[in-house]
């Protein structure tokens, strides 16, 4: 493998010095008013419409003959900016695109180029960008990206309010979220209803649902990969919003002009707060309550032209807390993640770009319950420390090369308990914890073969070494078990374009992925009590192969993109828990022996029709697709349907510019039911009636449908400040979803009925959550 | 938990309303409930399941229990020979349940089959062409140093008592415990009707408590066995009576008060197999309701082959604990009668 990685390299070298008279423009592109650098910038010749974009870091380099150029750099939103270049040296140029002061006035010029979705070989793959994100409406007035991504075709949501990501037939640990290059191993706030992104800090989300590029790896379904904003190194900024739930606020400003910049934003919930007055200290609650808060902070320094420096953290907890003093239980759950990175940008020269991360990340779970004098502590976690490098190569037109490589240490607590009674205390002899190693290197072309046919091919060669635990079994035994366990796997990824006309493409792709981290979860919210499991001698590394193709059209000067993807997607060694396994019962011990495996395959149909430009934008997806999941051991065996299973999803998202003042927006969803597991059997044991489930996710609960309607208000700026309002509708017409069907046997007449007295009646109830809701947040900006 | 977390939803938010669903036809399995323990014979509770929105009326109690059902049950002795027993139901007057059982314990005292802790048992039974099979073994017990009993702090009354223990865990062993109580007195009486109090002792023995000894492995340590709930559903949290005067209205309608006795407790404390583990803890779980609706629903991890239930060996020592201040229990309890173990 090796070999092959460094000779592809050379060759990739060698032709690029054959390549005469050549010269290279590149820099770094940013946004004028604030400094901050701008990812995805379309950079081409307007003559002969050969072009690039800007990195994640608003780097590009693009390479062009000699001769004389009109360079157009363009992005949506922001004005066109055209640069007159004589190209007879290498040039570096740093690029400023200004604010669009008047709708009306747009350069006709670029539109030409903005058929980003024909051109390029990637395939389900799109950018979110937080400008658009904010005019969706939004429940209770708390913008959300991951929210704003599951209306996105292939991706959805787990039900009423769930912040986890289901992206083709993949369960929610399968995809790769990244702030900043960090993994956020838990990205939900209050059990799932919230994401734990501050859109307020975030400049861009790229989400990758198919077709992953070999940069990416240890998820078999998806990358959601997040950019912070750098914080305006021109001048001192602060925004807020108060909401109904939270409020927020970001500060950000230059530490040294055009040199380095900082920003902080930080957010926090107060129902807690607000309620603290209706509970007096005699209350028996008194002290139950709920919140979450989490910080996001960044700083950038350019050292030189050629390097950049960026650290960039976030932390976040949810606390919550129940009291009954008449019962004498107090009972606290705090949990929530943090990372660090630490990157170096370095231009070795105008085609070779280097970026080094150190990151850290950690995500912990506490449960610590107190009944009189005796206490319980139940705490699990993981945190890793990562190294990566990657290099940006382009070497001319045709070519865009990426390789790295990637290190983390993974240090798991799945699951430690310890307690007192009175005064004797128990402590595990050691915490337990289990340790890994996982390493990656990889290297990938994107490569226009001819004007029709663009090649995106890419291998990524991971490993996996889990380095020890110890099983609660071996400590009484007074042996302590050293696994080493190793896996290797090559994983290629695979994409191709082909150029119809200048108008539509077909794209088809073909990737394999490994992941080697599984998240075993009793429920479908995600929970903070899901844990988070390594490979080992029993728990193999899940596989997944993903065919896809594409027929991608523009229509009307790309006014309309259009796209409609076919997938198909198989997926092995996948993890549940046994049937009836408690996550407790692996408290202080390697829980390996508590899961089963199984095979999974999904396919489907997508369909984007998307406005960018003009007054009223949008897009509407759907998606026909079917899951299905088959484990020995659960459903007897037989093949039964995903959780997550949906025939039908659609989404219609569209946001309309009234005036300069007024902008009104509206969201439409309707997905079909989520599959559940009824009970089929009761029985009694000791005078109790107890349950018997079969046939898993044999029901279909109702379609979910919604249809939520916004409005934001600006009032003319002043000089200084600027605020607007947000008005949201949440469920419109007050559609009654079901959130989750419970059962029951009640005695019609009083509490005390009893199957000996036979009284008793069988009933289903199914809970609706969201009703019609409305929400005003205040946001403001100076 | 999981019916505050829906009342808290259809407080703050939503509504909920009764839905009717299409349910599948499924065959009735046999559901077992029995045990084996040193000393004493094995018994046997058996009955049906019913499809979960079969109507319950007056007769559903009585046709939940098999009544004509071959049971029997083996163990092999050292030198490889099997001895085995055919359980029958109990004679009447006792027989208001159907538990099978060895009638020899009734009839030819001394000669009934007892079960030995550290042996295996198996059980079989044909019922409707059905047959259904188990095994369990019997773990050696593991007696508690002491007991006591001990005024509860935090409750409001002030003859409400705990029953505290100390129990070693020994350390060589991974183990499982099983904790069960019944009130074999508990005098109550109500405004109304008596002129006296009445025994309202529990019927059988309720589940307190089931767990592994992970945590506390090797250790000893002080403990505290709360009153489960009279129906055993529910976390177990209460305290037990001591003798106290409880007023009243009577039936001429003035207040009067009468001494009432103090309850004594049966505490069985047994060591169990894994198989019974997993499954009792689930009853207490199920039947504490912590499980969240979002949760794959959990069956009970049965150890019967083609049917549901458990067959559980019982490695266990019992304590009768009088609710008597200062009192302290060092001895097991001698004077068991079959009647004890249910």
């Amino acid at each position: 493998m090796k070999k092959t990685f460094v000779s592809l390299f050379f060759l990739l070298i060698y032709s690029s010095l054959f390549a005469q008279n050549t010269y290279t423009i590149s820099g770094y592109v940013q946004e004028e008013a604030t400094g901050e650098t701008l990812i995805g910038v379309n950079i081409f010749d307007q003559a002969t419409l050969t072009g690039t974009i800007s990195n994640e870091y608003g780097f590009y380099s693009i390479t062009l003959d000699e001769g004389d150029y009109n360079i157009i750099y363009s992005f949506i939103g922001l004005e066109t900016n055209i640069q007159k270049v004589n190209l007879n040296k290498n040039i570096r140029l740093n690029v400023s695109l200004n604010t669009k002061t008047i709708l009306t006035n747009e350069v006709v010029i670029t539109s030409e180029k903005e058929d980003k979705n024909i051109q390029s070989s990637s395939m389900g793959e799109t950018k979110l960008q937080v400008k658009n994100i904010k005019q969706i409406p939004v429940i209770l007035g708390e913008i959300d990206i991951i929210k704003s991504a599951q209306l996105l075709p292939g991706i959805q949501s787990g039900g009423e309010g769930n912040s986890g990501l289901y992206v083709r037939g993949g369960g929610p640990d399968q995809n790769l979220i990244l702030l900043d290059e960090a993994i956020v191993y838990n990205a939900s706030h209050l059990f799932g209803f919230f994401s734990v992104f501050n859109a307020d800090a975030i400049k861009d989300i790229n989400v990758i649902k198919g077709g992953m590029p070999a940069e990416y790896g240890g998820r078999l379904s998806s990358v959601l990969d997040i950019s912070m904003k750098d914080g305006n190194n021109k001048k001192y900024e602060a925004d807020g919003g108060i909401g109904l739930l939270s409020s927020r606020l970001t500060l950000q400003g230059p530490i040294k002009k055009n040199k380095s910049s900082f920003i902080v934003s930080a957010r926090r919930t107060y129902v807690d707060v607000l309620s603290r007055p209706f509970m007096n200290d005699d209350n028996a609650f008194s002290g139950s309550g709920y919140y979450f808060y989490d910080l996001t902070t960044k700083v950038n320094y350019r050292i030189s032209d050629k390097d950049r420096l960026y650290l960039s953290g976030y932390f976040g907890r949810d606390v919550f807390s129940f009291n009954n003093t008449n019962r004498g239980i107090g009972i606290e759950i705090p949990w929530g993640n943090a990372t660090t990175s630490l990157r170096w940008n370095h231009l070795f020269n105008d085609k070779l770009f280097l970026n080094t991360s150190i990151i850290f990340s950690d995500y912990r779970f506490e449960f610590n319950i107190e009944q009189s004098e005796f206490e319980l502590k139940i705490f699990s976690g993981i945190n890793d420390w990562n190294t990566k490098i990657d290099f940006l190569y382009q070497p001319n037109q045709r070519h865009t090369v990426k390789f790295g490589s990637n290190y983390t240490y993974h240090e798991f607590t799945p699951g430690n308990a310890s307690g007192r009674s009175g005064e004797v205390a128990f402590e595990p002899d050691e915490i337990f914890k289990q340790y890994s190693n996982e390493g990656a290197i990889y290297i990938s072309d994107d490569f226009e073969l001819n004007d029709d046919l663009k090649i995106h091919a890419g291998l990524r060669y991971s490993s996996f070494q889990h380095s020890g635990y110890i099983s609660f079994r071996d400590y009484i035994k007074n042996e302590i078990k050293l696994n080493n366990d190793n896996y290797r796997h090559i994983e290629p990824r695979l994409s191709l374009r082909y150029k119809l006309n200048s108008t539509s493409s077909l794209k088809g792709a073909y990737t394999q992925n490994y992941q080697y981290i599984h998240l075993a979860s009793t429920s479908s919210v995600s929970l903070p009590t899901d844990l988070w499991v390594p490979s080992s001698n029993d728990i193999k590394p899940k596989f997944a192969d993903q065919y896809a193709i594409g027929y991608f059209k523009n229509i009307k000067d790309n006014i309309y993109e259009t796209s409609i993807e076919a997938y198909f997607k198989e997926m092995t060694n996948l993890i549940e828990y046994k049937e009836g396994v408690l996550p407790e019962d692996n408290t202080n011990s390697s829980s390996d022996d508590a899961f089963v495996f199984g095979d999974g395959n999904s396919y489907g149909v997508e369909l984007l029709i998307r406005k960018n430009k003009g007054k009223t934008t949008g897009w509407i997806g759907y998606t026909l697709s079917k899951t299905t999941r088959n484990f020995d051991d659960i459903n007897n065996g037989v093949a039964f349907p995903a959780k997550y299973d949906r025939r039908h999803d659609l989404s219609i998202t569209t946001t309309h510019k009234l005036s300069e003042k007024w902008t009104l927006s509206s969201v439409f969803v309707y997905a079909t039911g989520n599959a559940i597991t009824l009970p089929t059997e009761r029985y009694m044991i000791s005078g109790n009636i107890f349950t018997e489930h079969t046939s898993r996710n044999g029901f279909r609960m109702d379609p979910y449908h919604r249809l939520d309607i916004g409005a934001t208000y600006r009032p003319k700026k002043n000089k200084r400040f600027e605020s607007s309002w947000n008005f949201s509708i949440y469920n419109v017409y007050n559609r009654k979803n079901p959130y989750f069907i419970y059962f029951n046997l009640e005695d019609p007449e009083s509490q005390d009925g009893s199957i000996q007295d036979g009284n008793l009646t069988p009933k289903a109830y199914e809970v609706s959550i969201f009703p019609i809701l409305p929400s005003v947040t205040w946001n403001f900006n100076f | 938990m999981r019916k505050s977390f829906i009342l808290i939803c259809v407080i703050f938010f939503g509504c909920e309303k009764e839905i009717t669903l299409d349910m599948p036809q499924v065959e009735s399995k046999i559901v077992v409930e029995g045990s084996i323990e040193p000393d004493f014979p094995p018994y046997v509770i058996l009955t049906k399941s019913q499809a979960y929105f079969e109507p319950i009326n007056g007769e559903t109690y009585d046709n939940l229990f098999v009544k004509d059902a071959s049971v029997l049950v083996w163990t092999y002795n050292e030198d490889g020979t099997k001895d085995s027993v055919t359980l029958t139901q109990l004679p009447p007057p006792y027989d208001s349940i159907p538990i099978y059982t060895d009638s020899n314990v009734f009839y030819n005292p001394g000669t009934e089959f007892l079960g030995e802790s550290g042996k295996t048992y198996f059980l079989e039974i044909k019922w409707e062409n059905k047959v259904v099979t188990s095994e369990t073994k019997i773990p050696e017990p593991t007696p508690l140093d002491c007991l006591w009993v001990e005024k509860n702090e935090t409750a409001n009354k002030d003859y409400k008592y705990d029953i505290r223990a100390i129990y070693s865990d020994p350390g060589n062993i991974q183990n499982q415990i099983l904790v069960k109580s019944k009130r074999k007195e508990h005098w109550q009486r109500d405004s109304i009707n008596g002129s006296s109090p009445k025994n309202k002792a529990d019927p059988r023995l309720i589940l307190v408590d089931a767990g592994s000894d992970i945590l506390v492995n090797g250790e000893s340590f002080e403990t505290f066995f709360p009153k489960p709930k009279d129906d055993g559903a529910g976390f177990p949290s209460g305290s037990y009576n001591a003798k106290h005067i409880k007023y009243y209205i009577n039936s001429y309608g003035i207040e009067d008060s009468v001494e009432l006795p103090n309850d004594i407790v049966l505490i069985k404390f047994c060591q169990i197999d894994e198989a019974s583990l997993k499954f009792w803890r689930g009853v207490s779980r199920e039947s504490t309701n912590t499980n969240n609706p979002f949760a794959e629903p959990l069956n009970l991890v049965s150890n019967i082959n083609n049917g549901l239930g458990i067959w559980s060996g019982y490695g266990a020592s019992y304590y009768q604990v009088p609710i008597i201040k200062d009192t302290v229990i060092k001895k097991e309890y001698s004077e068991l009668t079959i009647w004890d173990i249910f």
